[in-house]
């Protein structure tokens, strides 16, 4: 349960939209809500105050009293010493516009490495939401921990979302094998993650599962989010697979940049 | 909440802006944070990167170490033709990839007709100013005005709207102009407040508010499914790898093991070398690729002559599996045009044709706003319709009347009305749907005069309207009132006389029942998905024989089916009604997900993902827009589904004449082989130089396998099941039959006429002969002339598998018999003149010598026909 939730901004229309989708989440929630703006000198006071207070009043339309800070500094510094003071079950941030890597060498990507919360890490696509369905890539039925679950709902709920859980199973070349292995191989899929449908369909969520035999989930996962023209794809990272991905580069960004809608980033508390 | 469901208010504050617009300093930030209003393209592989892909295919990996072989052997004998060798293979290399990349070749030009529908200016309120400004540089939160005629330069919720009709054509395939409001819309449909880039105003104007701006459009979105999606090979694509490595493995395995053998017993490095190349490129069927491309080549021009044109000619041979064919009703299994099939008047039907001038008819020219141009009816569909179907009886007779006034029609009160004068009579001519023009209805307009409508009248004009409704018809229902003296227009559709209805339909194509008919026997499923009320899609599919009793499903019926719902629905006779494009998309990856290999047809953008998730997509060349052509595999140039049912056909064939050509290519590589083997094993003279291989691979067996390849489709070929998905090209029986049975043969004439020469020349077992010697020229000779000879017996054996040649007709593949002319004039080339004998090492042959060889081909024809009838046989004690 996520009782406190800060959303970092910086100015940007970008981080403005992560934040929405906090405000989202800690009114599904009823979880108290901080903005926090850190002012690096880059970007005017006025407008840092501005993005603050805007976001308070959206805030304030869902019934949520949030407060805000605004403190001078290092930005990853500065976030982490709010978190150490705050004290919140969940941080939501945008990764940064302009950043072709969204987590190498990123303030995402050192936070995601440093905050001791949980981190939801925002690419957002547009501004309003039209569409009805998100995405929820899952890898194996174990990721889909009761935190994924409760944050799933709360966003499905709050954007009047259908989930589609999808399981991509690696197989190359599957197309070489008989239809019916394919087959059998996406039943057992399917099974697989029965559990987790059944358990979003508990908190009240319109689900369904999805289960795609394909060559990498680098390519499955952009097709899916593109041909069932979702609104937003949630996937989880783990703090060991951010590591790994410094040390080796990360193919994940490639496939975030193929993505068209809103990307969510979870990685739960260390 | 959607923007679709707030209200006004609500969707400045969620676009964080005002009536007022931007600030122009909000909208510069904003442009850095969103980036400009353009649909992007990915950066690709350029085209030459894409070519020289090719150079390091497997195949051409085995000719470039073929190719340095023969340099280095050159280079360490100083052998000029070695090096010569090298650089034929070399250009070999090139010539493989060449049609290699023309094969897989795809214009992409999606994002180029997306372009082309996005607005260069728009017009935008900033700071509380209306400006123009480059369409390019619209971000969210933008307030846009759009008028009559002008683009839709980003999608954006509409906050005023004043009669405002957008043409949607180019996004939904829709051709009727859709009114757009400014209310605030929840539920599920498509709402009605959003208008969307690319799209064009025809009507009035609106005010909207931009939300989504460059590729998270609606139509970026289908820019980037289009050019970012890659699909798996085709099975074809899949074959040819297939087919490499299996060659590969076999080259290069035997290359060692003969290697290490020459070695072993002593053979020089040089021989070994050359030894070495010959096995590989024995091996390489250097004539698959090119003959493989050209054969698509050419079976996608039959395809178009037939109005299918194929996207990318690897997909010509999916098509031949499909086993289920989604299509769309309107446009291509009927005619899309309305037709006025039958007039009702009370209390008789009659067909339109057998009408006689009366008032309903020419109510029906009178209460119509579309107009005869020449020989072209425009307006509005229905309208187009009923007045083609009435002037054809009425003749003109708008003339004779002046409209004084019309009450137009909306979809609030169904109906329309004028008012018209001829000298002194003035009457109201009211048309709309029967139950709103009988409601409003006093008296009824029979044989007998007028008289008051009764209940037993309202009973009999219900029958009939069911009657017609259940057979798939549009209905129409016409009053009149004559108008005494002045008028209140707010009281004139009032107290009126019921006429009678006319039935309208877009009637069937007529070559679909014929194709429908062929489908079934082919297995092959149909279902048809449409936008269309239940009844109209249900008589269509009964009349033309898709299914007598289907079940119907509506769109929003299949939203609230489970997976295994649907599966099961879709093992039966199934239609789907009032379908939305998701629906179809759903609908497709159901059937996929149940093992059938699908076609589906498509017209609009949104249609875009169910083509490009299909194995073929399909879309309609007349009515289509430029995205869905560019996201489907195949165009109907007719949008008619008879032209399915022929590229299916083609498909098919295209898959026979695959397997046909590859027994033929496949059966020279075994004489082509066995020279080399003999040569290391029994020190026997080389008896097939390098360079005679690659002038029968690439040279004298090209002509008759590309001939092979444009088979006529067998008469039984729309009579067989569909093939099924992971059936192989390359069968183990295919490979039997060319390599251990036509090669065997083949092999036994070339060393046969090889040994003949050179025993008839003085040669005995252990004497060498050098490279020049007349005799040894003579003997090479020989056994090319062998192969090429035998190879014109298996050209004619490979057309049939089963079948008996002379029940096929030896002569009725022309192009087979210009192939075969074309192999005879090369080889009489290549043998006698002093040019190609220097380069080819060839000598001229004497008539006994070639007589030699033709029983071997004989033989080869016979034993075939013997296999053959052995193999119908088997064939029919099994059945």
């Amino acid at each position: 349960m996520y009782r406190k939730i800060i959303s970092a901004v910086d100015g940007s229309f970008h981080s403005e939209l992560a934040a929405r989708h906090a405000v989202a989440i800690a009114s599904s929630l009823d979880s108290q809500f901080v903005v926090l703006a850190v002012d690096t000198g880059k970007v005017e006071s006025e407008n840092l105050s501005y993005a603050v207070e805007h976001l308070r009043q959206h805030a304030g339309t869902y019934g949520i009293r949030a407060k805000g800070i605004i403190r001078k500094g290092d930005v990853v510094k500065t976030i982490l010493a709010v978190i150490n003071e705050e004290q919140p079950d969940l941080l939501v941030l945008a990764t940064r516009h302009g950043e072709h890597r969204l987590f190498v060498s990123s303030i995402t990507q050192k936070l995601m490495l440093k905050a001791p919360c949980a981190m939801l890490a925002v690419k957002p696509s547009g501004i309003a939401k039209k569409g009805r369905s998100m995405l929820l890539p899952l890898a194996l039925r174990e990721h889909a921990t009761s935190e994924l679950l409760m944050l799933t709902s709360s966003l499905a709920k709050f954007y009047s979302y259908r989930v589609e859980i999808l399981h991509v199973i690696e197989f190359p070349r599957w197309y070489d094998l008989p239809w019916i292995d394919i087959y059998t191989m996406r039943q057992k899929g399917e099974e697989n993650m029965a559990p987790v449908a059944d358990a979003l369909k508990v908190l009240g969520v319109d689900v369904e599962v999805r289960v795609v035999v394909a060559e990498s989930s680098i390519n499955a996962i952009p097709k899916e989010a593109a041909i069932g023209r979702h609104s937003m794809a949630l996937m989880g990272a783990s703090r060991r697979g951010i590591l790994k991905e410094v040390v080796y580069g990360n193919p994940i960004e490639r496939m975030l940049s193929g993505i068209l809608c809103d990307v969510l980033i979870w990685r739960q508390k260390l | 909440m959607k923007i679709q469901a707030l209200a006004r208010e609500d969707v400045f504050r969620e676009l964080d802006t005002t009536e007022q617009g931007l600030t122009e300093k909000e909208a510069r930030k904003r442009l850095s944070d969103f980036g400009e209003n353009i649909i992007t393209e990915r950066k690709r592989a350029s085209r030459l990167i894409q070519f020289a892909s090719h150079l390091a295919d497997l195949f051409a990996v085995l000719l470039w170490i073929a190719g340095g072989l023969a340099l280095l052997a050159g280079w360490l004998g100083n052998d000029t033709s070695m090096r010569n060798l090298a650089y034929a293979l070399f250009a070999v290399i090139f010539i493989n990839a060449l049609f290699t990349f023309f094969q897989e070749y795809r214009a992409e030009k999606a994002s180029e007709a997306l372009k082309k529908l996005m607005p260069y200016q728009a017009s935008v309120i900033r700071g509380g100013e209306e400006i123009m400004i480059p369409a390019r540089q619209i971000v969210p939160g933008d307030v846009i005005i759009v008028r009559d005629g002008d683009r839709v330069p980003a999608d954006a919720r509409i906050i005023k709207a004043v009669d405002f009709a957008m043409d949607n054509s180019p996004l939904t395939g829709e051709s009727e102009p859709q009114m757009r409001k400014d209310e605030p819309e929840s539920g599920d449909v498509e709402p009605a407040n959003l208008i969307y880039s690319g799209t064009t105003t025809v009507r009035g104007y609106g005010i909207a508010v931009v939300f989504a701006t460059g590729m998270a459009t609606e139509f970026g979105k289908i820019a980037h499914l289009t050019q970012e999606i890659e699909e798996a090979p085709t099975p074809l694509q899949r074959e040819l790898t297939f087919v490499t490595r299996v060659i590969t493995i076999i080259s290069v395995g035997l290359g060692f093991i003969f290697f290490a053998i020459g070695e072993s017993i002593g053979i020089s490095l040089q021989d070994n070398f050359l030894f070495a190349i010959g096995i590989i490129v024995a091996n390489v069927p250097e004539g698959l690729l090119p003959t493989v491309t050209l054969s698509l080549s050419l079976a996608s021009q039959r395809m178009a002559k037939r109005n299918a044109l194929i996207k990318k000619l690897a997909s010509v041979e999916p098509l031949g599996s499909a086993n289920v064919i989604c299509t769309d009703k309107t446009g291509t299994i009927t005619e899309n045009r309305m037709t006025l099939e039958y007039i009702y008047m009370p209390h008789e039907s009659r067909e339109t044709s057998q009408a006689e001038p009366c008032e309903l008819l020419l109510a029906a020219i009178l209460c119509n706003n579309a107009r005869i141009e020449g020989e072209k009816v425009i307006g509005e569909p229905t309208e187009a319709a009923l007045l083609q179907g009435a002037s054809s009886v009425m003749g003109e007779v708008r003339s004779e009347w002046e409209r004084v006034d019309e009450i137009a029609f909306t979809s609030e009160r169904k109906m329309m009305s004028t008012v018209n004068r001829k000298e002194n009579r003035l009457v109201l001519y009211s048309k709309g749907a029967p139950e709103t023009i009988l409601a409003k209805c006093t008296h009824i307009a029979t044989g007998e005069g007028i008289r008051e409508l009764t209940d037993a009248d309202k009973e009999r004009i219900g029958a009939q309207v069911s009657d017609y409704a259940g057979r798939g018809m549009r209905l129409i229902a016409f009053a009149k009132k004559d108008i005494e003296g002045g008028y209140k227009r707010e009281k004139l559709e009032e107290n009126l006389v019921f006429l009678g209805i006319g039935a309208l339909r877009d009637p069937p194509r007529k070559e679909v029942p014929l194709a429908v008919e062929k489908c079934k026997k082919a297995g092959i499923k149909i279902i048809i998905i449409t936008g269309d009320e239940s009844l109209t899609a249900k008589a269509v599919a009964n009349e033309v024989g898709i299914a007598k009793e289907p079940v119907i499903i509506t769109g929003r019926e299949l939203d609230r089916m489970s997976k295994s719902e649907l599966e099961k629905a879709l093992q039966g006779d199934v239609l789907f009604a009032r379908a939305a494009p998701a629906n179809k998309l759903r609908i497709v990856r159901t059937l996929k997900d149940m093992g059938r290999v699908v076609a589906v047809t498509g017209d609009g953008v949104n249609d875009a993902p169910a083509l490009k998730e299909a194995d073929i997509g399909v879309a309609m060349g007349k009515t289509g827009t430029d995205v869905a052509r560019e996201s489907a595999d195949m165009i109907l140039l007719d949008d008619n589904f008879a032209t399915i049912v022929s590229a299916v056909e083609e498909g098919r064939a295209m898959f026979d004449n695959i397997r046909r050509f590859i027994t033929y290519i496949f059966s020279h590589l075994v004489p082509e082989m066995v020279p080399y083997l003999l040569f290391v094993l029994l020190r026997i003279p080389l008896a097939l130089k390098v360079l005679q291989i690659l002038i029968i691979d690439l040279g004298t067996d090209m002509a008759p396998s590309i001939a092979l390849g444009a088979e006529k489709p067998e008469p039984d070929v729309m009579s067989r099941p569909p093939r099924k998905r992971g059936e192989r090209l390359l069968t183990l029986p295919v490979l039997l039959r060319s390599y251990l049975f036509l090669g065997v043969i083949e092999a036994a004439a070339a060393m046969s006429g090889y040994y003949y020469v050179l025993k008839s020349g003085g040669w005995s077992y252990g004497l060498s002969l050098s490279d020049t010697d007349p005799l040894y020229l003579k003997a090479t000779t020989i056994t090319l002339a062998a192969i090429v000879v035998t190879q014109i017996a298996n050209g004619l054996t490979c057309r049939t598998t089963r079948e008996s040649l002379l029940k096929a007709g030896v002569f009725t593949n022309k192009y087979l018999l210009a192939g075969i002319a074309i192999e005879i004039i090369l080889i009489l080339l290549i043998v006698y003149t002093p040019q190609l004998q220097r380069i080819f090492g060839t000598a001229p042959l004497n008539l006994n010598e070639w007589l030699f060889l033709l029983p071997f081909a004989a033989l080869l024809l016979f034993a075939d026909e013997f296999r053959k009838w052995v193999a119908r046989r088997r064939l029919r004690s099994m059945s």
